[in-house]
């Protein structure tokens, strides 16, 4: 078992920065996922760990040792890739019984010693009637399991995930998710998981590092970076729908604050927010609000935000309303039972305003968190 | 009523099977010449088969007469063209999988020069490797052509290996570096079972090219007993009468052994081709 | 997502997968090659051009490279000029044949079984193929003859191996036997690569299999059409086998090409400063080709 540290890691892809100083720590028997869009690096930042790219700059370590310049196989990870990479010329018995094998020596095991690891392994991930079989001759889920088995057999100190459920069909990789995160408690294996799909991350990581453009953005759990995004790109980026982003001006009339937003203006009464805006002295922000924190009203109220529906998409226990408002497109989760009709002038209300996100619209950055 | 289409496919089957024929009558010509005596073969034609008489005599005539031997030339060409095989095709798996894989100073140099090589002709080599073999006490032995066979094959083996390890999905390789594997085991134990059938090419097409060669063979091997059978077919034909008896068996003993092997391994001498002149 | 490029690895590693090649091909490829060309600029007395004028301006026919007395008449006309003639016969001859091969097979019942006969040719040992032009040309027991025979034609009801009018086409229409495998077999992989969905549109579009043909098929072979273009000429140049065994380059010159030419300066002569100039001046000429393919190849 080991934790797992990157220090100011760069790497360069000619003049693209595919990792920009990233920093991390991820601990002893954590499950980690990097949640990012596809070309944020975060595929790059395991191949670093893995050995399988070596960075232009910064440190890498496993278990308190500096693993830098070693090669993957002095590394003693194990990596489960995105389209399985299974031996194809081998049985799955000997592509998991492959690891063990290339290092029989140094690992000092016995054929039978092998033999038995091979088939505990296939057990606990119910593949032992597959083992005779030829990787050709399996379903994608079947594959999946190899992989993991194979990735498995060798207890390493770190397992690295690529993507591995994204090539399933989408009622497998609900079912693998739960079953992958429990496997992962049952083992305590230090895991760094890639992913892009932010509900695979939200529903199996114990930390997320969320990376945009090489750069991590914020390191949260789950819970952190959906109510207390750091940046407004994480605000953006979790979340089904993400938080809606609106842009507005701040004025400061006496002690008074006055907020003016698309199709709003008053005065901000909640201390935490006007505290927040107050401090950073700044007079253009994103507010950010998610569509479960929205409600829809049919008629005016005092600091309601007036637009017009746009498109409503029912989802049967829910549907998603598109509310435009001076332009912008606001999601909102709304019950079932509210009759909207596109066209029709509704009036949005903040639930509460401290579940209300702000962030600095010139860095990005947080000034104030949502309260769950 | 009869379709447009279906007179037009009757046409295109006759063209077709017509050429086929073109093609293959030579080499009907050649056997029923090889198996009937000469005589008659002058006297009627081949392809007269009314009242003919079928024998092995002209089989059995350059297989085992003394002055043609080619039983000895059999044996000699088999000894040459299996090492001449094995080894380039090894030692290009390697040269190839570097270049590949792997970042080194000079590479594209490396690689330009293999490229040239496949294109030069072997008129240019022969005179200072007489020489060398000469002094290397090589000169007529089976060994010395063995080494200017397997020199000679690395370049197009390597080129054609090379465009076969870059479509080898990554990954693979990449797992098996983190399974632990090194890069020697890497080689051995993914690439190397992965390219079988790349691996079968070249050898096919390898192991045909020198057994089918006649000019090294002609520069570097110069005592009869030496002779390997491409050299004995060409010297069977004497100065100013052909006996085309046993001249065409002899030519059918010949070549043989790349036709067996172009029967079993018909996929790969094609993709061979293929997989050589055009990338990827 | 970032491709991995070709990584760095340890010197070690790197020399155990490049030093059985390297030292190959430098002892008995790179050196000998190098060693051709000096030896061609060898004379008595240090280095000259005197070998490369000798073999160029060389009028005995049967080692002449260009022999001006021949021309306006029957072959020798000299074997660059001959491999010149070759090329200019065999590479439009064998393209279309092997396109026209490939495409007909394509929709033929038992195409793939007339396909491996034609390949044939590739594989069998090139003196075996020059024998077999010299039977079928032959007098006696040659098919070609005894047709003409029968049209009555008595000029070509001869062996066409023995005389210089018709040695020289005899063994080109055979090197074109021979060596149709190839570019049938190209174009038959080239085809194949031809997406349907190409022709089934043009189909529905109301183009004519003529105007498919031409308007698409052929312009999507380019590439294919270029390779065997280039290796038919590389073929060309080197053609030695073929012509020793048939006519040993006879009668009296008329079917000599360059790689024989440098054997008989060798083997014959024993001049090896000659031979040598003959050789290089070979190269150049394979080079020609060599490049462009090499351009192709680095490039990718």
């Amino acid at each position: 078992m080991a934790d797992v540290r990157l220090e100011n890691v760069v790497k360069r892809f000619g003049k693209v920065v595919a990792v920009d100083h990233v920093n991390l720590h991820v601990k002893d028997g954590e499950f980690f996922i990097l949640l990012g869009p596809s070309g944020c690096g975060k595929t790059t930042t395991l191949r670093i760990i893995a050995g399988l790219e070596y960075p232009d700059e910064g440190r890498v370590y496993i278990g308190g040792k500096d693993v830098t310049d070693l090669e993957p196989m002095d590394r003693d990870v194990a990596m489960v890739f995105q389209n399985y990479a299974l031996y194809p010329h081998m049985t799955v018995y000997e592509n998991i019984a492959f690891p063990l094998k290339i290092r029989r020596k140094k690992l000092g095991l016995t054929k039978e010693e092998i033999d038995e690891r091979v088939h505990e392994v296939a057990k606990m991930l119910h593949i032992e009637e597959l083992l005779d079989r030829k990787p050709g001759q399996l379903s994608g889920g079947q594959q999946q399991r190899v992989a993991l088995a194979r990735a498995l057999v060798r207890r390493p100190k770190v397992w690295l995930m690529d993507e591995p459920l994204s090539n399933l069909d989408a009622l497998l990789r609900v079912v693998m998710r739960a079953e992958l995160k429990k496997l992962q408690k049952q083992l305590g294996i230090t895991t760094i998981y890639v992913t892009h799909d932010q509900a695979e991350a939200m529903s199996m990581a114990d930390r997320i590092a969320v990376m945009n453009k090489g750069r991590i953005m914020q390191v949260g759990t789950p819970h952190e970076v959906y109510y207390k995004p750091a940046h407004v790109f994480v605000a953006t980026f979790i979340g089904n729908p993400p938080a809606n982003i609106l842009e507005c001006r701040v004025t400061q009339d006496g002690d008074k604050i006055i907020l003016e937003c698309p199709g709003h203006r008053e005065e901000i009464r909640d201390p935490e927010l006007a505290d927040a805006v107050r401090r950073a002295g700044v007079r253009e922000i994103y507010l950010g609000m998610r569509p479960e924190h929205i409600k829809i009203l049919k008629h005016p109220e005092p600091g309601t935000f007036k637009g017009k529906v746009y498109v409503v998409e029912p989802l049967g226990s829910e549907q998603i309303v598109d509310v435009t408002i001076d332009g912008t497109v606001v999601k909102v989760k709304a019950p079932p039972t509210l009759s909207l009709q596109p066209g029709e002038t509704v009036y949005l209300k903040p639930e509460d305003w401290k579940k209300v996100m702000v962030f600095d619209k010139k860095t990005g950055k947080a000034l104030k968190g949502a309260t769950p | 009523m009869v379709r447009k289409s279906t007179i037009r496919a009757i046409i295109v089957n006759i063209v077709a099977w017509t050429i086929g024929f073109i093609w293959v009558l030579p080499f009907i010509g050649l056997f029923m010449t090889s198996v009937r005596p000469y005589s008659e073969v002058v006297l009627k034609g081949w392809w007269s088969i009314i009242g003919a008489h079928f024998t092995l005599k002209n089989y059995y005539e350059a297989l085992f007469n003394p002055f043609y031997n080619l039983a000895r030339g059999y044996m000699n060409s088999f000894i040459v063209a299996i090492p001449s095989t094995i080894i380039p095709v090894f030692v290009a798996a390697l040269i190839a999988y570097a270049i590949s894989r792997f970042s080194f100073p000079l590479k594209s140099y490396l690689f330009l020069t293999l490229v040239l090589i496949m294109a030069v002709p072997q008129q240019m080599s022969v005179i200072p490797l007489f020489f060398m073999l000469r002094d290397m006490h090589l000169l007529d032995t089976l060994q010395g052509l063995i080494l200017v066979h397997s020199s000679w094959g690395i370049a197009w083996i390597a080129f054609l290996l090379k465009n076969y390890f870059d479509m080898l999905p990554r990954e693979v390789e990449e797992a098996a570096r983190v399974d632990g594997a090194s890069d020697l085991q890497v080689f051995f134990k993914i690439v190397l079972p992965l390219s079988l059938p790349a691996l079968a090419s070249a050898a096919a097409i390898q192991f045909t090219w020198v057994w089918s060669d006649f000019f090294y063979a002609l520069v570097f091997l110069i005592s009869p007993k030496n002779y390997v059978v491409t050299q004995r077919i060409a010297f069977m034909k004497g100065q100013f009468y052909v006996d085309w008896g046993l001249l065409s068996a002899g030519s059918i003993l010949a070549m043989l052994v790349p036709l067996i092997l172009y029967a079993v391994l018909q996929k790969y001498f094609v993709r061979g081709m293929v997989g050589w002149t055009i990338k990827g | 997502m970032p491709v991995a490029g070709p990584r760095r690895v340890r010197w070690g590693v790197l020399a155990v997968f490049l030093t059985p090649a390297l030292i190959l091909l430098t002892a008995f490829v790179i050196a000998p090659i190098l060693g051709t060309v000096a030896i061609s600029f060898e004379c008595k007395h240090g280095f000259c051009l005197k070998n490369y004028v000798d073999v160029i301006t060389q009028q005995s026919p049967d080692l002449a490279l260009i022999y001006p007395p021949g021309f306006g008449g029957p072959p020798p006309w000299g074997a660059l000029i001959h491999n010149i003639v070759w090329i200019l016969i065999h590479v439009p001859l064998t393209t279309m044949l092997g396109l026209i091969i490939a495409y007909l097979l394509k929709d033929t019942l038992g195409g793939s079984f007339i396909k491996s006969i034609i390949f044939i040719g590739m594989v069998i040992p090139m003196v075996v193929g020059g024998l077999i032009i010299r039977f079928m040309f032959d007098k006696y027991v040659g098919i070609v003859p005894k047709i003409f025979q029968f049209l009555g034609v008595k000029s070509l009801a001869i062996t066409w191996t023995s005389y210089p009018q018709t040695a020289l086409i005899a063994l080109i229409l055979g090197s074109v036997w021979l060596w149709t495998g190839f570019s049938m077999t190209i174009y038959a992989a080239a085809l194949e690569t031809i997406p349907r969905d190409y022709i089934e549109a043009a189909k529905v579009d109301g183009a004519s299999e003529r105007q498919i043909f031409f308007k698409i098929i052929l312009p999507l072979l380019k590439p294919a059409t270029l390779v065997v273009v280039l290796m038919t000429i590389l073929w060309d140049l080197k053609i030695f086998d073929i012509v020793f065994v048939a006519t040993l380059g006879g009668p009296g010159g008329a079917s000599t090409v360059m790689a024989l030419v440098m054997y008989m300066y060798f083997a014959r002569e024993l001049d090896f400063a000659k031979a040598a100039a003959v050789a290089v001046l070979l190269a150049l000429l394979t080079l020609i080709p060599g490049v462009y393919m090499a351009r192709r190849a680095v490039k990718g």
